[in-house]
Protein backbone atom coordinates (compact mmCIF):
# COMPACT_ATOMS: atom_id res chain seq x y z
CA UNK A 1 0.00 0.00 0.00
CA UNK A 2 2.55 2.31 0.83
CA UNK A 3 4.36 2.00 -2.81
CA UNK A 4 0.96 2.89 -4.36
CA UNK A 5 0.52 5.51 -2.19
CA UNK A 6 3.98 6.87 -2.93
CA UNK A 7 4.08 6.45 -6.39
CA UNK A 8 0.39 8.26 -6.38
CA UNK A 9 2.02 11.28 -4.89
CA UNK A 10 5.05 11.54 -6.77
CA UNK A 11 3.07 11.01 -10.32
CA UNK A 12 1.07 14.45 -8.72
CA UNK A 13 4.05 16.08 -7.02
CA UNK A 14 2.81 19.03 -8.70
CA UNK A 15 -0.68 19.48 -6.78
CA UNK A 16 1.15 18.57 -3.83
CA UNK A 17 3.50 21.43 -4.37
CA UNK A 18 0.65 23.79 -4.96
CA UNK A 19 -1.15 22.76 -2.10
CA UNK A 20 1.95 23.37 0.44
CA UNK A 21 2.85 26.44 -1.60
CA UNK A 22 -0.81 28.31 -1.27
CA UNK A 23 -1.05 26.80 2.65
CA UNK A 24 2.86 28.46 3.13
CA UNK A 25 0.83 31.69 1.94
CA UNK A 26 -2.18 32.49 3.86
CA UNK A 27 -0.41 30.94 6.74
CA UNK A 28 2.10 33.86 6.66
CA UNK A 29 -0.83 36.66 5.34
CA UNK A 30 -2.84 35.16 8.60
CA UNK A 31 0.16 35.15 11.09
CA UNK A 32 1.99 39.00 9.59
CA UNK A 33 -1.97 40.36 9.53
CA UNK A 34 -3.76 38.86 12.24
CA UNK A 35 -1.04 39.28 14.96
CA UNK A 36 0.03 42.25 13.60
CA UNK A 37 -2.95 44.68 13.46
CA UNK A 38 -6.24 45.56 15.73
CA UNK A 39 -8.06 42.52 16.54
CA UNK A 40 -11.18 43.31 14.76
CA UNK A 41 -9.15 43.71 11.95
CA UNK A 42 -7.28 40.64 12.96
CA UNK A 43 -10.79 38.75 13.09
CA UNK A 44 -11.54 40.24 9.45
CA UNK A 45 -8.23 39.01 7.65
CA UNK A 46 -8.63 35.05 8.88
CA UNK A 47 -12.56 35.08 7.59
CA UNK A 48 -11.09 36.69 4.17
CA UNK A 49 -8.53 34.26 3.97
CA UNK A 50 -10.25 31.55 4.66
CA UNK A 51 -12.77 32.65 1.97
CA UNK A 52 -9.95 32.47 -0.37
CA UNK A 53 -8.29 29.43 1.17
CA UNK A 54 -11.59 27.63 0.08
CA UNK A 55 -11.69 28.90 -2.98
CA UNK A 56 -7.96 27.88 -4.27
CA UNK A 57 -8.54 24.71 -2.12
CA UNK A 58 -11.48 23.67 -4.11
CA UNK A 59 -9.06 23.77 -7.50
CA UNK A 60 -6.35 22.05 -6.36
CA UNK A 61 -8.25 19.43 -5.07
CA UNK A 62 -10.95 19.19 -7.47
CA UNK A 63 -7.98 19.21 -10.07
CA UNK A 64 -5.92 16.35 -8.12
CA UNK A 65 -8.96 14.30 -8.07
CA UNK A 66 -9.92 14.87 -11.97
CA UNK A 67 -6.35 14.44 -12.75
CA UNK A 68 -5.60 10.64 -10.81
CA UNK A 69 -8.59 9.38 -12.80
CA UNK A 70 -8.08 10.87 -16.53
CA UNK A 71 -4.24 10.25 -16.37
CA UNK A 72 -4.61 6.66 -14.91
CA UNK A 73 -7.08 5.95 -18.17
CA UNK A 74 -4.99 7.64 -20.54
CA UNK A 75 -1.48 6.20 -19.57
CA UNK A 76 -3.37 2.52 -18.66
CA UNK A 77 -1.43 2.93 -15.43
CA UNK A 78 -4.68 0.85 -13.49
CA UNK A 79 -4.51 -2.10 -16.11
CA UNK A 80 -0.77 -2.09 -15.37
CA UNK A 81 -0.75 -2.07 -11.92
CA UNK A 82 -3.85 -4.77 -11.94
CA UNK A 83 -1.72 -7.56 -13.69
CA UNK A 84 0.44 -6.98 -9.93
CA UNK A 85 -0.20 -8.14 -7.12
CA UNK A 86 -2.45 -5.18 -6.44
CA UNK A 87 -6.08 -5.04 -6.09
CA UNK A 88 -8.67 -2.86 -7.49
CA UNK A 89 -9.60 -1.60 -3.88
CA UNK A 90 -5.75 -1.27 -3.59
CA UNK A 91 -5.30 0.96 -5.93
CA UNK A 92 -8.49 3.22 -5.19
CA UNK A 93 -7.59 3.42 -1.67
CA UNK A 94 -4.39 4.81 -1.97
CA UNK A 95 -5.61 7.17 -4.67
CA UNK A 96 -8.12 8.33 -2.12
CA UNK A 97 -5.56 8.20 0.76
CA UNK A 98 -3.25 10.52 -1.46
CA UNK A 99 -6.53 13.50 -1.60
CA UNK A 100 -6.56 12.75 1.91
CA UNK A 101 -2.85 13.56 2.38
CA UNK A 102 -2.78 16.74 -0.25
CA UNK A 103 -6.08 18.49 1.71
CA UNK A 104 -4.32 17.90 4.91
CA UNK A 105 -0.90 19.52 3.52
CA UNK A 106 -3.24 22.48 2.03
CA UNK A 107 -5.58 22.81 5.89
CA UNK A 108 -3.23 21.93 8.34
CA UNK A 109 -0.80 25.03 8.54
CA UNK A 110 -3.47 27.46 8.18
CA UNK A 111 -5.51 25.50 10.75
CA UNK A 112 -3.52 25.13 13.14
CA UNK A 113 -2.27 29.37 12.86
CA UNK A 114 -6.06 30.38 13.02
CA UNK A 115 -6.46 28.55 16.30
CA UNK A 116 -3.22 30.23 18.05
CA UNK A 117 -4.59 33.15 16.76
CA UNK A 118 -7.65 32.91 17.87
CA UNK A 119 -6.67 31.49 21.77
CA UNK A 120 -4.86 34.59 21.36
CA UNK A 121 -7.40 37.32 20.68
CA UNK A 122 -10.57 35.87 21.80
CA UNK A 123 -10.12 33.35 24.21
CA UNK A 124 -12.19 34.46 26.67
CA UNK A 125 -15.42 34.28 24.48
CA UNK A 126 -16.90 30.69 23.70
CA UNK A 127 -18.47 31.41 20.78
CA UNK A 128 -14.74 31.38 19.20
CA UNK A 129 -14.17 28.16 21.21
CA UNK A 130 -14.72 25.67 18.29
CA UNK A 131 -14.63 28.08 15.60
CA UNK A 132 -11.50 26.43 14.03
CA UNK A 133 -12.79 22.95 14.40
CA UNK A 134 -16.45 24.02 12.86
CA UNK A 135 -14.81 25.66 10.00
CA UNK A 136 -11.95 23.91 8.75
CA UNK A 137 -14.14 20.46 9.18
CA UNK A 138 -16.81 22.21 6.70
CA UNK A 139 -13.82 23.23 4.91
CA UNK A 140 -11.72 19.67 4.61
CA UNK A 141 -15.09 17.97 4.37
CA UNK A 142 -15.96 20.43 1.38
CA UNK A 143 -12.57 19.70 -0.43
CA UNK A 144 -13.06 16.18 -0.20
CA UNK A 145 -16.12 16.43 -1.44
CA UNK A 146 -14.65 18.59 -4.61
CA UNK A 147 -11.95 16.31 -5.03
CA UNK A 148 -14.61 13.06 -4.97
CA UNK A 149 -16.29 14.78 -8.03
CA UNK A 150 -12.83 15.35 -9.97
CA UNK A 151 -12.37 11.58 -9.51
CA UNK A 152 -16.27 10.95 -10.59
CA UNK A 153 -15.56 13.53 -13.63
CA UNK A 154 -12.00 12.32 -14.32
CA UNK A 155 -13.54 8.97 -15.80
CA UNK A 156 -15.26 10.95 -18.90
CA UNK A 157 -13.09 10.79 -21.68
CA UNK A 158 -14.16 14.14 -22.81
CA UNK A 159 -12.42 17.28 -21.64
CA UNK A 160 -15.42 19.60 -21.45
CA UNK A 161 -17.05 17.01 -19.45
CA UNK A 162 -14.38 16.49 -16.95
CA UNK A 163 -13.75 20.77 -16.62
CA UNK A 164 -17.75 21.57 -17.06
CA UNK A 165 -18.96 18.65 -14.73
CA UNK A 166 -15.71 19.51 -12.05
CA UNK A 167 -16.43 23.08 -11.95
CA UNK A 168 -20.18 23.17 -11.46
CA UNK A 169 -20.65 20.65 -8.69
CA UNK A 170 -17.91 22.17 -6.94
CA UNK A 171 -19.90 25.31 -7.20
CA UNK A 172 -22.83 24.04 -6.11
CA UNK A 173 -21.28 22.31 -2.82
CA UNK A 174 -19.10 25.82 -2.33
CA UNK A 175 -22.37 27.95 -2.56
CA UNK A 176 -24.08 25.21 0.57
CA UNK A 177 -21.56 25.91 2.42
CA UNK A 178 -21.48 29.68 1.90
CA UNK A 179 -25.28 30.06 1.98
CA UNK A 180 -25.19 27.76 5.49
CA UNK A 181 -22.42 28.48 6.96
CA UNK A 182 -20.28 25.70 8.75
CA UNK A 183 -23.43 23.57 10.77
CA UNK A 184 -24.12 20.49 11.94
CA UNK A 185 -26.59 20.61 8.53
CA UNK A 186 -23.88 21.66 6.21
CA UNK A 187 -21.55 18.55 8.05
CA UNK A 188 -24.01 16.11 7.38
CA UNK A 189 -24.48 17.19 3.50
CA UNK A 190 -21.35 17.03 2.71
CA UNK A 191 -20.94 13.66 4.68
CA UNK A 192 -23.41 12.48 2.46
CA UNK A 193 -22.19 13.83 -0.57
CA UNK A 194 -18.39 12.47 -0.01
CA UNK A 195 -19.78 8.90 1.08
CA UNK A 196 -22.49 8.89 -2.48
CA UNK A 197 -19.29 10.13 -4.65
CA UNK A 198 -16.70 7.43 -2.73
CA UNK A 199 -19.54 4.72 -3.67
CA UNK A 200 -20.16 5.88 -7.14
CA UNK A 201 -16.21 5.71 -7.70
CA UNK A 202 -15.67 2.90 -6.02
CA UNK A 203 -18.36 1.21 -7.93
CA UNK A 204 -17.09 2.31 -11.35
CA UNK A 205 -13.61 1.68 -10.44
CA UNK A 206 -14.20 -1.83 -9.67
CA UNK A 207 -16.26 -2.25 -12.87
CA UNK A 208 -15.10 -0.76 -15.35
CA UNK A 209 -12.88 -2.97 -17.46
CA UNK A 210 -8.92 -1.74 -17.58
CA UNK A 211 -8.37 -1.59 -21.64
CA UNK B 1 -6.28 -28.95 -6.25
CA UNK B 2 -7.28 -29.01 -9.58
CA UNK B 3 -5.08 -30.09 -12.39
CA UNK B 4 -5.75 -27.33 -14.71
CA UNK B 5 -4.22 -24.25 -14.31
CA UNK B 6 -6.93 -22.68 -16.55
CA UNK B 7 -10.77 -23.79 -16.97
CA UNK B 8 -12.89 -21.49 -19.79
CA UNK B 9 -16.64 -22.99 -18.90
CA UNK B 10 -19.16 -21.49 -21.53
CA UNK B 11 -16.91 -18.04 -21.64
CA UNK B 12 -19.41 -15.62 -23.64
CA UNK B 13 -18.56 -11.97 -24.44
CA UNK B 14 -20.24 -9.19 -26.30
CA UNK B 15 -18.86 -5.68 -26.83
CA UNK B 16 -21.48 -2.87 -27.44
CA UNK B 17 -24.10 -5.52 -28.79
CA UNK B 18 -21.46 -7.60 -31.31
CA UNK B 19 -20.68 -10.90 -29.97
CA UNK B 20 -16.74 -11.30 -29.91
CA UNK B 21 -17.00 -14.66 -27.81
CA UNK B 22 -19.63 -17.03 -28.36
CA UNK B 23 -19.33 -19.88 -26.18
CA UNK B 24 -15.70 -20.62 -25.47
CA UNK B 25 -14.76 -23.87 -23.10
CA UNK B 26 -11.34 -24.70 -22.73
CA UNK B 27 -8.88 -26.30 -20.02
CA UNK B 28 -5.01 -25.55 -19.64
CA UNK B 29 -3.57 -28.47 -17.49
CA UNK B 30 -0.76 -27.51 -15.53
CA UNK B 31 2.67 -27.50 -17.38
CA UNK B 32 1.28 -27.57 -20.79
CA UNK B 33 2.70 -24.51 -23.27
CA UNK B 34 -0.54 -23.68 -24.89
CA UNK B 35 -0.56 -21.33 -28.25
CA UNK B 36 -3.66 -19.64 -28.74
CA UNK B 37 -4.09 -18.68 -32.42
CA UNK B 38 -6.40 -16.93 -34.29
CA UNK B 39 -6.72 -13.81 -36.55
CA UNK B 40 -6.10 -10.37 -35.60
CA UNK B 41 -9.38 -8.89 -33.25
CA UNK B 42 -10.85 -12.98 -33.20
CA UNK B 43 -11.08 -12.53 -29.21
CA UNK B 44 -7.50 -13.92 -28.23
CA UNK B 45 -7.12 -10.97 -26.25
CA UNK B 46 -10.22 -10.49 -24.78
CA UNK B 47 -10.10 -14.02 -23.55
CA UNK B 48 -6.51 -13.20 -21.73
CA UNK B 49 -8.02 -9.94 -20.31
CA UNK B 50 -10.85 -11.85 -19.32
CA UNK B 51 -8.38 -14.39 -17.75
CA UNK B 52 -7.09 -11.80 -15.75
CA UNK B 53 -9.89 -10.07 -14.22
CA UNK B 54 -9.16 -6.80 -16.26
CA UNK B 55 -12.50 -7.27 -17.99
CA UNK B 56 -15.61 -9.12 -17.20
CA UNK B 57 -17.71 -11.92 -19.35
CA UNK B 58 -20.84 -11.42 -20.31
CA UNK B 59 -21.60 -15.09 -19.05
CA UNK B 60 -19.89 -18.16 -18.66
CA UNK B 61 -16.74 -18.52 -16.03
CA UNK B 62 -13.16 -18.46 -16.36
CA UNK B 63 -10.85 -19.94 -13.31
CA UNK B 64 -7.16 -19.47 -13.43
CA UNK B 65 -5.19 -21.19 -10.84
CA UNK B 66 -8.23 -22.59 -9.17
CA UNK B 67 -9.60 -19.01 -8.64
CA UNK B 68 -12.57 -17.23 -10.38
CA UNK B 69 -11.20 -14.38 -12.90
CA UNK B 70 -13.51 -12.32 -11.32
CA UNK B 71 -12.61 -12.55 -7.58
CA UNK B 72 -8.24 -13.02 -8.17
CA UNK B 73 -6.59 -12.74 -5.39
CA UNK B 74 -3.08 -10.71 -4.36
CA UNK B 75 -1.50 -14.42 -3.67
CA UNK B 76 -3.13 -16.06 -7.28
CA UNK B 77 -1.91 -12.65 -9.38
CA UNK B 78 1.61 -13.36 -7.88
CA UNK B 79 1.62 -16.60 -8.92
CA UNK B 80 1.29 -14.97 -12.78
CA UNK B 81 3.25 -13.65 -14.76
CA UNK B 82 1.69 -11.32 -17.66
CA UNK B 83 3.33 -9.99 -21.02
CA UNK B 84 0.99 -7.67 -22.67
CA UNK B 85 -0.33 -7.04 -26.11
CA UNK B 86 1.97 -3.73 -27.17
CA UNK B 87 3.54 -4.39 -24.59
CA UNK B 88 1.85 -1.43 -22.41
CA UNK B 89 3.45 -0.46 -19.04
CA UNK B 90 3.69 2.83 -17.54
CA UNK B 91 4.81 4.69 -20.31
CA UNK B 92 5.58 8.03 -18.26
CA UNK B 93 7.69 6.25 -16.25
CA UNK B 94 11.17 5.81 -16.18
CA UNK B 95 13.10 2.25 -16.66
CA UNK B 96 14.73 2.43 -12.94
CA UNK B 97 11.58 3.42 -11.56
CA UNK B 98 8.88 0.70 -13.03
CA UNK B 99 11.25 -2.18 -12.19
CA UNK B 100 11.13 -0.48 -9.23
CA UNK B 101 7.97 -0.01 -8.22
CA UNK B 102 7.25 -3.71 -9.81
CA UNK B 103 9.55 -4.73 -7.29
CA UNK B 104 8.02 -3.68 -4.46
CA UNK B 105 4.75 -4.97 -5.29
CA UNK B 106 5.36 -8.39 -6.10
CA UNK B 107 5.39 -11.46 -3.80
CA UNK B 108 8.28 -12.97 -5.02
CA UNK B 109 11.32 -11.43 -7.17
CA UNK B 110 14.71 -12.85 -8.21
CA UNK B 111 16.64 -10.25 -8.27
CA UNK B 112 19.64 -12.33 -9.60
CA UNK B 113 18.02 -13.83 -12.56
CA UNK B 114 16.11 -10.51 -13.10
CA UNK B 115 19.47 -8.72 -13.12
CA UNK B 116 20.81 -11.22 -15.32
CA UNK B 117 18.23 -10.31 -17.61
CA UNK B 118 18.52 -6.84 -17.78
CA UNK B 119 22.52 -7.38 -18.55
CA UNK B 120 21.73 -9.26 -21.31
CA UNK B 121 19.01 -7.46 -22.48
CA UNK B 122 20.99 -4.01 -22.62
CA UNK B 123 17.79 -1.78 -21.12
CA UNK B 124 18.77 1.86 -20.24
CA UNK B 125 17.79 1.80 -16.97
CA UNK B 126 17.27 5.93 -16.80
CA UNK B 127 15.56 6.09 -20.25
CA UNK B 128 11.50 6.70 -20.27
CA UNK B 129 9.25 3.47 -21.30
CA UNK B 130 8.19 5.90 -23.88
CA UNK B 131 11.62 6.06 -25.31
CA UNK B 132 12.32 2.18 -25.78
CA UNK B 133 12.17 0.41 -28.97
CA UNK B 134 9.03 -1.93 -29.49
CA UNK B 135 11.80 -4.71 -28.84
CA UNK B 136 13.09 -3.41 -25.75
CA UNK B 137 9.99 -3.43 -24.50
CA UNK B 138 8.97 -6.64 -24.80
CA UNK B 139 12.37 -7.58 -23.75
CA UNK B 140 11.45 -5.28 -20.08
CA UNK B 141 8.04 -6.99 -20.24
CA UNK B 142 8.97 -10.34 -20.17
CA UNK B 143 12.12 -9.79 -17.88
CA UNK B 144 9.89 -8.61 -15.59
CA UNK B 145 7.44 -10.94 -15.45
CA UNK B 146 9.83 -13.56 -15.34
CA UNK B 147 11.49 -12.25 -12.28
CA UNK B 148 8.54 -13.07 -10.46
CA UNK B 149 9.04 -16.79 -11.07
CA UNK B 150 5.69 -17.60 -11.88
CA UNK B 151 3.54 -20.54 -11.86
CA UNK B 152 1.61 -19.52 -14.78
CA UNK B 153 2.80 -17.40 -18.00
CA UNK B 154 0.57 -15.71 -20.02
CA UNK B 155 2.53 -14.16 -23.44
CA UNK B 156 -0.34 -11.99 -25.58
CA UNK B 157 1.39 -11.65 -28.60
CA UNK B 158 4.55 -10.61 -27.36
CA UNK B 159 6.00 -10.71 -30.59
CA UNK B 160 3.42 -8.21 -32.29
CA UNK B 161 5.78 -5.52 -33.72
CA UNK B 162 9.23 -7.16 -33.55
CA UNK B 163 11.26 -7.40 -36.58
CA UNK B 164 12.08 -11.18 -37.42
CA UNK B 165 14.87 -11.32 -35.74
CA UNK B 166 14.13 -9.86 -32.74
CA UNK B 167 11.39 -12.14 -32.86
CA UNK B 168 13.33 -15.20 -33.19
CA UNK B 169 15.36 -13.98 -30.15
CA UNK B 170 12.60 -13.39 -28.18
CA UNK B 171 11.16 -16.52 -28.57
CA UNK B 172 14.52 -18.66 -28.40
CA UNK B 173 15.47 -16.74 -24.79
CA UNK B 174 11.17 -16.96 -23.83
CA UNK B 175 11.74 -21.09 -24.49
CA UNK B 176 14.92 -21.00 -22.70
CA UNK B 177 13.53 -19.57 -19.60
CA UNK B 178 10.04 -21.26 -20.12
CA UNK B 179 10.96 -24.72 -20.07
CA UNK B 180 13.25 -24.93 -17.13
CA UNK B 181 11.19 -24.88 -14.71
CA UNK B 182 7.81 -26.71 -16.19
CA UNK B 183 5.59 -23.54 -16.02
CA UNK B 184 2.29 -23.33 -17.71
CA UNK B 185 2.12 -21.03 -20.66
CA UNK B 186 -0.54 -19.45 -22.12
CA UNK B 187 0.94 -17.86 -25.14
CA UNK B 188 -1.53 -16.23 -28.11
CA UNK B 189 -0.51 -15.27 -31.40
CA UNK B 190 -0.98 -15.00 -35.10
CA UNK B 191 2.08 -15.65 -36.03
CA UNK B 192 2.06 -19.42 -36.69
CA UNK B 193 5.74 -20.13 -36.66
CA UNK B 194 6.29 -19.07 -33.42
CA UNK B 195 3.24 -21.02 -31.66
CA UNK B 196 4.58 -24.16 -33.67
CA UNK B 197 7.95 -23.82 -31.85
CA UNK B 198 6.89 -23.34 -28.64
CA UNK B 199 3.92 -24.73 -28.27
CA UNK B 200 2.74 -28.66 -27.12
CA UNK B 201 -0.93 -27.90 -27.63
CA UNK B 202 -3.18 -25.42 -29.55
CA UNK B 203 -6.30 -23.47 -29.70
CA UNK B 204 -7.79 -21.75 -32.80
CA UNK B 205 -10.14 -19.02 -32.51
CA UNK B 206 -12.64 -18.39 -35.69
CA UNK B 207 -16.02 -17.19 -35.73
CA UNK B 208 -16.11 -16.70 -31.93
CA UNK B 209 -15.61 -19.82 -31.39
CA UNK B 210 -13.17 -22.05 -30.24
CA UNK B 211 -12.91 -24.55 -33.05
CA UNK B 212 -9.63 -26.61 -32.71
CA UNK B 213 -8.33 -27.57 -29.12
CA UNK B 214 -6.10 -30.40 -29.34
CA UNK B 215 -2.00 -31.23 -29.40
CA UNK B 216 -0.32 -29.93 -32.09
CA UNK B 217 0.72 -33.60 -33.45
CA UNK B 218 -3.01 -34.86 -32.91
CA UNK B 219 -4.22 -31.90 -35.00
CA UNK B 220 -2.16 -32.46 -38.04
CA UNK B 221 -3.44 -36.22 -37.31
CA UNK B 222 -6.67 -35.47 -37.13
CA UNK B 223 -7.32 -33.18 -40.31
CA UNK B 224 -7.08 -34.29 -43.59
CA UNK B 225 -7.35 -32.12 -46.66
CA UNK B 226 -8.66 -34.68 -49.90
CA UNK B 227 -8.58 -33.84 -53.32
CA UNK B 228 -11.05 -35.82 -55.37
CA UNK B 229 -11.41 -35.94 -59.27
CA UNK B 230 -14.81 -37.12 -60.72
CA UNK B 231 -15.02 -38.37 -64.11
CA UNK B 232 -17.96 -35.85 -64.56
CA UNK B 233 -18.78 -33.05 -62.88
CA UNK B 234 -17.90 -32.93 -59.44
CA UNK B 235 -20.98 -33.04 -56.63
CA UNK B 236 -21.74 -29.30 -55.39
CA UNK B 237 -22.21 -30.85 -51.50
CA UNK B 238 -20.41 -33.20 -49.86
CA UNK B 239 -23.02 -34.42 -46.57
CA UNK B 240 -20.20 -35.20 -44.01
CA UNK B 241 -19.95 -33.83 -40.70
CA UNK B 242 -17.47 -32.18 -39.59
CA UNK B 243 -16.20 -30.67 -42.43
CA UNK B 244 -13.83 -28.05 -41.75
CA UNK B 245 -13.98 -26.72 -45.64
CA UNK B 246 -15.44 -27.50 -49.38
CA UNK B 247 -14.85 -26.44 -52.19
CA UNK B 248 -16.48 -27.64 -56.07
CA UNK B 249 -14.84 -26.88 -59.41
CA UNK B 250 -15.45 -28.40 -62.31
CA UNK B 251 -14.20 -32.20 -61.91
CA UNK B 252 -12.16 -31.33 -58.85
CA UNK B 253 -13.57 -31.22 -55.43
CA UNK B 254 -11.17 -30.17 -52.33
CA UNK B 255 -12.47 -31.13 -49.18
CA UNK B 256 -11.13 -30.30 -45.56
CA UNK B 257 -12.58 -33.09 -42.92
CA UNK B 258 -11.74 -32.84 -38.97
CA UNK B 259 -11.76 -35.88 -37.17
CA UNK B 260 -11.14 -38.46 -40.58
CA UNK B 261 -12.25 -41.98 -39.38
CA UNK B 262 -12.94 -45.20 -41.54
CA UNK B 263 -17.02 -44.52 -41.64
CA UNK B 264 -16.02 -40.67 -43.26
CA UNK B 265 -13.34 -42.31 -45.87
CA UNK B 266 -16.67 -45.15 -46.41
CA UNK B 267 -19.08 -42.08 -47.01
CA UNK B 268 -16.73 -40.40 -49.22
CA UNK B 269 -15.78 -44.26 -51.45
CA UNK B 270 -19.53 -43.93 -52.01
CA UNK B 271 -19.14 -40.63 -54.46
CA UNK B 272 -17.46 -43.16 -56.92
CA UNK B 273 -14.20 -40.29 -57.60
CA UNK B 274 -11.87 -41.04 -60.24
CA UNK B 275 -9.13 -40.81 -57.49
CA UNK B 276 -9.00 -39.17 -54.02
CA UNK B 277 -5.72 -38.21 -53.00
CA UNK B 278 -4.44 -36.64 -49.55
CA UNK B 279 -2.61 -33.16 -49.73
CA UNK B 280 -0.16 -32.61 -47.18
CA UNK B 281 -1.23 -29.66 -44.48
CA UNK B 282 1.28 -27.73 -42.51
CA UNK B 283 0.21 -25.71 -39.26
CA UNK B 284 -0.35 -22.51 -41.51
CA UNK B 285 -2.52 -24.56 -44.33
CA UNK B 286 -4.79 -25.95 -41.43
CA UNK B 287 -5.29 -22.67 -39.54
CA UNK B 288 -6.08 -20.85 -43.29
CA UNK B 289 -8.89 -23.84 -43.19
CA UNK B 290 -10.16 -23.23 -39.68
CA UNK B 291 -10.18 -19.63 -39.97
CA UNK B 292 -11.57 -19.00 -43.41
CA UNK B 293 -15.50 -17.36 -43.30
CA UNK B 294 -17.96 -20.17 -43.61
CA UNK B 295 -21.52 -20.89 -42.98
CA UNK B 296 -20.82 -23.21 -40.39
CA UNK B 297 -17.87 -23.72 -38.46
CA UNK B 298 -17.10 -27.53 -37.57
CA UNK B 299 -15.58 -27.62 -34.04
CA UNK B 300 -13.32 -30.76 -33.28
Amino acid sequence: MYTLIKREIEDHIIYFLGALILSLLFTASIAAKGFGGEPAEGLGIILAAIGITLACATIVICALGTSQMHTDKNRKISAFLSTLPVSRNQILAARVITGLLALLVLLAAPAITVEILLSTLRQEEAVYRYFTVEIFSAVYLLGLGVYCTGLMCGFSSSKIVVTLGSLVLSVVLLTIILIKGPDIETLIILLVYVSASLAYTWRKFSTIPFI
Amino acid sequence: MSDDAIVIESLVKYYDGRCVIDGVDLKIPRGCIYGLLGRNGIGKTTIIRILLGLDFPTRGKSYILGRDSTQLTNKIKGRIGYVAEGHNMISSYKVSRLINICKKLSMRWNDKFFNHLIEMFRLPMERYVRELSTGMRAELNLALAMATEPELLILDDPTLGLDTVARRQFLELAVDLLQRDGRTILFSSHILGDVERIADRIGILAGCKLVVDCGLEELKRRIKKLRLIFEKKAPANLHLTEIVNQQSSGREMTVTIANMDEQKQAVINTLGAESCEEIPMSLEDIFIECTRPKQKQAVF
